[in-house]
């Protein structure tokens, strides 16, 4: 079934058309979720009310971006929401302790996989981690995260940097990247996938 | 600002992170979009709503009919019991009336008229077929029968011994009046009681006739009345019969039976009802807890190991309650059980039962995330939480001034049985002891990482099912409006481990508290 074809049947509440539509995006949005959430059960969940504000709110897309991103767009939202539920989440994302987090050493990956690099950004505390997943991986950009997640703009800026710091020395620590002669990030991204 | 935001976006571990996971992808199972395809169509719920609807209403109507047809046919059968009876009694009397009815009014006669009712018959009959009596009596004028039935039998006691009352037996065994020169019956081991709620009494009734209008036929011949040739045959049965000598060994339950069905014609109490009661019960408990380490399958298997392990300490041989420090804390329960009667001291019960337990950890804010180690396999196999951030410091040697409440809610199905130690119908002592299967619904846990240096709070850790025992005595008191409240201490303990079994350390909850509680009788 066609991208249209699934928008227009979804529209019309099509339950074959939606069905479709729910097929082809939610293994990618699943793993979207998880990055936010605890744990895949609360992923899971994440997914199932994303997808309902989706279907319930598909006949506000506009046709002027890509479908996959709009669909992303409103579960990364509806994880954040979820997320902001947790009265701890906020305590979290206002906490600025990179410099005292310990990462202890690892074993070697037997092979790297695109879930161990997950399962790293999973390891940051919660606030480190939805700041990263929403400023490197979702585009937003610091304003907006402030903006979503109540905090300051600079909060999000320097939650931001400690993450970086802290994910790069796990990812190092593991043997998922290393750094040059240059100090340049050398991944092994052609296996990352 | 722009800049610095594209400075950020542009930096390599971005570019790396975009990359790494841009085709991450994980596959909900189906339950996801069974949930989300109920949600967007509720009303494709309705036909399966409706089907169950239908069932239970089907259900619920044939229960009823069933059960209007069971009480219509135990009422029935009531009644028929009870006009038998009556009737046949109606015509004992009518029989007894007519025996005394010889017009030589013999001594001998009137003893064996009023020998032939021993005192408890007389009332049964007197209250029960009053008309039919009166009837009999005083057609044929002989209303100094009853007057007279203690001093004849005392006459039969005394001196006549006309007639011998085996009580025991139940049978009738009549002498000669020798004194009246009068033939008596005699009616051989005819063995019936009356009061038995299984004896037909209509059965009973035709034989006791045959039996006395066997044996009487003869013997009473010249006692009888002359009568007219077109009624002979019903005038021979009415002068002929002779009321059996019922003896008096009815048990208490005969007695209650006769009561309820025949002397007030009431139904009998419906037995569920007074031997069912439903109790709503709360309780407020000090919980404990035990905490053991395990001694196996610390160190995973290099299969099974994602994360870093330098911190998972091999089990210390050390109790692990003393490197923490923990205090008991406040729980409750709540509850409903149907309580049913299986005998005059035990009861059985089950119910639906809401457990709240509590205990504390101390530990040390830390003000900023650790990351740890926690030796934990997850559900599906595949994700390992080996790495886990804490923010709260386990140092029984330092500060701990933290308080860490580990809650959980539990919803059981408690089932067992008490036992009546002792006690009147106002006051009674009880000892129960209940099974509680149950499921853990929520709750806050703060477990320890593997080096024992932090607290994790992670509620994924929760074992979904468990099973819970409890032992309690208690008295109740039975106010007079259909209600008793009890009071009594009671002691609960966890068969199984708060935690998934894959967790390395077990967790057994126990908690000793004060039950109140309010039972209602049907």
């Amino acid at each position: 079934m066609t991208e249209e074809l699934m928008l227009a049947g979804s529209i019309r509440n099509n339950a074959a058309a939606q069905e479709a539509l729910y097929n082809r995006f939610s293994p990618k949005m699943l793993g979207v979720c998880y990055r936010f959430a605890k744990n895949r059960e609360d992923a899971e969940d994440m997914l199932q009310e994303g997808f309902i504000k989706v279907f319930t709110q598909l006949h506000q897309f506009r046709n002027e971006g890509s479908l996959e991103g709009w669909v992303r767009r409103i579960i990364v939202h509806t994880c954040i929401n979820i997320l902001k539920k947790n009265k701890k989440f906020k305590e979290s994302v206002d906490l600025i302790h990179a410099h005292a987090i310990h990462v202890k050493e690892d074993m070697i990956p037997a092979i790297m996989q695109a879930k161990q690099v997950v399962e790293c950004i999973r390891l940051l505390p919660i606030g480190y981690r939805t700041v990263l997943n929403l400023f490197a991986l979702e585009g937003f950009s610091h304003k907006e995260i402030g903006e979503l997640l109540d905090v300051g703009e600079s909060t999000s800026r320097s939650q931001y940097t400690r993450a970086k710091v802290m994910l790069e020395d796990i990812l190092v620590q593991r043997k998922i990247i290393f750094r040059n002669n240059n100090n340049k990030i050398a991944g092994l991204s052609s296996s990352a996938k | 600002m722009e800049m610095e935001d594209n400075f950020y976006k542009e930096d390599e571990l971005s570019s790396f992170l975009n990359e790494a996971t841009s085709d991450f992808k994980m596959y909900p199972s189906r339950r996801i979009w069974y949930s989300l395809y109920n949600d967007l169509h509720p009303s494709r719920k309705w036909p399966s709503v409706a089907v169950c609807l239908l069932l239970i209403s089907a259900i619920l109507y044939l229960g009823v009919v069933n059960n209007n047809s069971i009480n219509k046919n135990i009422n029935s059968a009531a009644k028929v019991s009870t006009a038998d009876q009556n009737k046949s009694i109606a015509e004992n009397n009518s029989t007894s009336a007519s025996i005394k009815e010889p017009s030589d009014n013999t001594e001998a006669s009137k003893l064996l008229a009023s020998s032939a009712v021993p005192d408890n018959t007389v009332l049964y009959n007197q209250q029960s077929s009053g008309p039919a009596i009166e009837k009999d009596i005083q057609s044929n004028d002989i209303s100094s029968v009853a007057k007279t039935r203690r001093e004849t039998y005392s006459e039969i006691n005394t001196g006549s011994e006309l007639v011998a009352t085996d009580s025991k037996s139940s049978s009738i065994s009549v002498g000669k009046n020798e004194q009246a020169g009068t033939d008596i019956i005699a009616v051989p081991n005819t063995e019936i009681s009356l009061a038995s709620p299984n004896v037909d009494l209509g059965f009973i009734e035709s034989q006791v006739n045959n039996n006395s209008t066997e044996v009487l036929s003869d013997n009473l011949e010249e006692n009888s009345i002359p009568a007219s040739p077109n009624t002979l045959e019903e005038e021979n049965k009415k002068t002929e019969k002779i009321d059996l000598v019922v003896a008096n060994n009815k048990s208490d339950r005969d007695k209650e039976w006769i009561d309820n069905f025949a002397f007030y014609n009431k139904p009998k109490k419906n037995s569920f009802n007074s031997k069912a009661s439903v109790k709503y019960y709360i309780t407020a408990a000090e919980g404990f807890r035990t905490l053991t380490e395990k001694q196996v399958d610390i160190l995973p298997t290099t299969a099974r190991i994602q994360g870093p392990i330098s911190n998972i300490a091999a089990a210390d041989p050390l109790n692990i309650n003393d490197k923490i420090t923990q205090k008991s804390s406040i729980g409750i329960e709540v509850g409903a059980t149907l309580q049913y009667e299986l005998s005059e001291r035990w009861v059985a019960k089950a119910g639906l039962q809401y457990n709240y337990t509590n205990y504390i950890s101390y530990a040390t804010y830390l003000g900023h995330s650790v990351i740890t180690n926690m030796t934990v396999v997850s559900a599906d196999g595949n994700d390992y939480y080996q790495e886990k951030a804490s923010i709260y410091l386990n140092s029984p040697n330092s500060r701990n001034d933290n308080v860490l409440n580990n809650t959980t809610n539990q919803l059981s199905v408690p089932i067992g049985l008490d036992y009546k130690i002792a006690g009147s119908n106002k006051l009674k002592w009880y000892a129960g002891a209940t099974v509680q299967p149950g499921i853990i619904f929520g709750g806050n846990t703060y477990a320890l990482s593997s080096d024992k240096q932090y607290y994790i709070s992670d509620q994924s850790l929760f074992r979904k099912g468990n099973v819970n025992v409890g032992a309690e005595t208690f008295l109740s008191y039975r106010t007079g409006n259909g209600i008793s409240l009890t009071a009594g201490p009671q002691v609960r303990y966890q068969l199984f481990s708060t935690y998934k079994s894959s967790y390395n350390y077990s967790e057994k909850l126990y908690n000793f508290g004060l039950k109140v509680g309010l039972v209602k009788h049907f």
